[in-house]
């Protein structure tokens, strides 16, 4: 289980070639490769770091929800779920039960369109084009409904310390109840054309496995554990917000590989619908208005609070001295666990399998495109990250062929 | 109009680069290609390589690590090449301007005038990015605009001296 | 807040008690509430109560904060309980500055990564690392500049231009 990083040595890391005139591209993955085969990767991070942490320092409780929802586009009330749950937790506020409900409401959301977002992107790796635009073309009623609801399509600012910003109005619950249930033979038919499809089991299965050791020394989380058996979900294990009010279930495949990390986030779709129109059967039946626990001040001392975002556990720790702004915020979103695993899971896969290896953790999708590929002898840059794409997409058209599909 | 801009503004070639953005921005790029906006059917392609690109939409709002990038792209591009900052972080760096892991705004990062667009918003939506688009592609055949003559701060702010190097 | 549930936090919070003390650690105990346990130990025993609680059922590593206080530095190492619906967070604290503390990357493989962005924003040391290299600020950050460290310490010294 120990990987020992071979140090970058000058040769590995200058790209040579009349196909890459970006010289110094600076490059998230770096594969290193003997054939066709990885043998070694490099993962470099900090291209989005922001100092967001000590921005945070800088701004008083209310303000800082609204800068860490930028944390992340694709998460964006993961973050502030959390954060506020930290402030709560700090003096032990008791938030009133509608805004749980209504949190519940917009994290599944969430979750939903960031879902539907990857099966897009994983179809679009894979060379299923027309995935890619079925799922994202879905996603835009679930983004019209969370504009109704919140004001926004993304960065729904929702979430303050003590409650929630906006009452869900009883007129919007019929429309998100209509979304939903256009939504649900959707996503079925799109579930079915993934799951059943011989190809994706052919191209899918077997590749880039997670062990359950790996996931507990990786720490990794979200649908990247769960696809590997790991019942974890900071949903039921440490319930907040509604999730312990309402009914649903918990996702868990056993292999562990990329297929299994795919059928959890699809399967979970499905859940969020449950949790969504039992939390609206809730509000409907609940008095309007009380939303908000209108916290007068945060005294010292530190809290903790996490959700389970749609990529894992965001889990945020506040320091508070007693006056307006936090004296340390410290944020960990689920990447920064999940993306490490990549050592375990790629190295011994072909470089035609790599973009969909490194797709199934699920990081931010502009990171999968900067990733560079070179030659393990001679450090000769052989592909960059469209090459690659490119190679997984002719992986699929002739497994199709080979299966006669 | 020459040939090449009359063929620009029928099928611009776009090139997509981030500089230390959250990424929504980008998916509304992406959304921007996808069946309700769909700008494929305008001919407006997403392209792979900055060397193919007739116009770059830049986000982000310019880390120290990826704001270098933005400068090489651009220095590959042909020129002319429209560059659209697309996103309150690349209009101005927005609520990370005071970061210690920030540079400059996107139009210091660039030559002077090399920003031809503005798209604000967080994020801006797919309307308003293809708005911004038509709209640096109509820059391309109009006369340009006067520049504006800079007023002296004296009249903007009454009561204040101006300091060294302030227009 | 019940009875009950402030019994499910002390009967945790014996569980670990126990644990820590067969391998001889002993610590100071924090329970917030039944879902918060704060554990204070002394540096030198860090490692070995990392070894303890990493092993215990149903226990995921979260993350680590680390911070700058007003007498020195300290290392909170964030444990997720999911069995117990509990974090345990186990503290260590130092006054030295450069504040240096042994790595538990041994123990907790993915530690690693966190010790690195702890080295590189607030300039804490971990002994036996396997390589404390830059993660997350740019190559051409100074040394000696600690962005988290209180106050402004990279203004005058960090170029904004690039």
């Amino acid at each position: 289980m120990t990987v020992t990083m071979r140090a970058p040595s000058a040769e590995a890391v200058v790209p040579i070639g009349p196909f890459h005139p970006l010289q110094e591209e600076p490059e998230l993955f770096r594969l290193h490769v003997d054939g066709e085969t990885v043998v070694d990767i490099e993962v470099e991070i900090g291209w989005n770091h922001r100092g967001i942490e000590k921005i945070s320092e800088g701004k008083t409780f209310d303000q800082v929800t609204y800068v860490i929802e930028r944390i992340c586009g694709i998460c964006s009330t993961s973050h502030p779920i959390a954060y506020v749950q930290a402030v709560e937790d700090i003096g032990g506020v008791e938030v009133p039960e509608r805004a749980l409900y209504i949190r519940s409401v917009v994290g599944e959301l969430e979750r939903l369109h960031s879902h539907l977002l990857w099966v897009g992107l994983a179809g679009h790796f894979l060379g299923y084009n027309t995935v890619f635009m079925w799922a994202w073309k879905y996603r835009e009623p679930l983004l019209d409904i969370l504009e109704e609801l919140t004001g926004n399509r993304n960065h729904y600012a929702m979430m303050i310390p003590g409650g929630v910003r906006r009452d869900i109005r009883n007129e919007s619950i019929p429309k998100v109840r209509e979304m939903l249930d256009a939504m649900a033979p959707k996503l079925e038919m799109l579930a079915g054309a993934i799951i059943d499809d011989p190809v994706l089991h052919a191209r899918l299965k077997g590749v880039g496995v997670l062990s359950k050791e790996d996931c507990k020394a990786y720490g990794a989380l979200g649908p990247t554990s769960r696809g590997s058996g790991v019942p974890g979900d900071i949903r039921r294990d440490h319930p907040y917000a509604a999730y312990g009010l309402v009914d649903w279930d918990v996702i868990t495949q056993e292999s562990g590989d990329a297929y299994g990390k795919g059928v959890v986030r699809v399967l979970e779709c499905f859940e969020s619908i449950k949790i969504i129109r039992g939390c609206l059967d809730r509000l409907e039946q609940m008095p309007e208005g009380e939303i908000d626990a209108n916290i007068k001040e945060v005294p010292p001392g530190e809290g903790i609070g996490h959700h389970e975002a749609p990529r894992g556990e965001t889990f945020h720790y506040v320091r508070s001295d007693g006056t307006n702004r936090p004296i340390r915020h410290k944020v960990r979103a689920p990447t920064f666990m999940n993306l490490w695993t990549c050592k375990e899971t790629i190295i011994g896969e072909s470089i035609t399998d790599a973009t969909i290896v490194l797709a199934a953790i699920d990081p931010c999708y502009c990171c999968t495109e900067r990733m560079g590929v070179y030659d393990a002898d001679n450090g000769k840059r052989l592909y960059d990250g469209r090459e690659l794409i490119r190679l997984s997409r002719q992986k699929t058209e002739r497994l199709r062929k080979e299966l006669g599909v | 109009m020459g040939l090449r801009l009359k063929a620009l503004m029928k099928s611009p070639w776009v090139f997509h680069v981030s500089a230390g953005s959250c990424n929504n921005c980008d998916i509304e790029i992406l959304d921007v290609l996808c069946p309700r906006f769909d700008v494929e059917r305008f001919g407006a392609l997403l392209v792979g390589s900055v060397r193919h690109a007739d116009a770059l939409l830049v986000t982000g709002a310019m880390n120290r690590k990826s704001a270098r990038r933005v400068q090489q792209l651009y220095q590959q591009a042909a020129k002319p090449c429209l560059v659209v900052a697309v996103g309150a972080c690349a209009c101005g760096q927005g609520i990370f301007r005071d970061s210690y892991a920030m540079t400059v705004p996107l139009d210091e990062v660039l030559p002077p005038g090399a920003v031809t667009a503005y798209v604000p918003g967080c994020p801006p939506k797919p309307e308003a990015i293809i708005a911004g688009i038509v709209k640096a592609l109509g820059t391309l055949s109009a006369k340009p605009a006067p520049r504006p003559v800079p007023v002296p701060v004296e009249e903007r702010v009454p009561g204040v001296v101006p300091s060294e190097g302030v227009a | 807040m019940s009875e009950t549930a402030v019994t499910n936090g002390e009967v945790l919070r014996e569980r670990i008690e126990q644990a820590l003390s067969a391998a001889g650690v002993t610590g100071a105990f924090f329970v917030k509430n039944p879902q918060r346990i704060y554990i204070e130990v002394d540096p030198t025993y860090l490692v070995a109560a990392s070894r303890v609680i990493f092993d215990m059922p149903g226990v995921r590593f979260s993350i680590a904060s680390g911070q700058q206080t007003r007498t020195g530095f300290e290392v909170l190492y964030h444990y997720g309980f999911d069995l117990d619906d509990c974090v345990v967070s186990v503290r260590v604290a130092t006054t030295e500055d450069p504040p240096v503390f042994d790595s538990i990357s041994g123990v907790v493989h993915c530690a690693q990564y966190i010790e690195r962005e702890m080295h590189d924003l607030l300039g804490i040391a971990f002994r036996d690392h396997p390589g404390l290299d830059r993660i997350l600020l740019s190559e051409d950050w100074p040394d000696d500049v600690y962005p988290l460290r209180r106050g402004k310490p990279w203004v005058g010294k960090v170029e904004k231009r690039i």
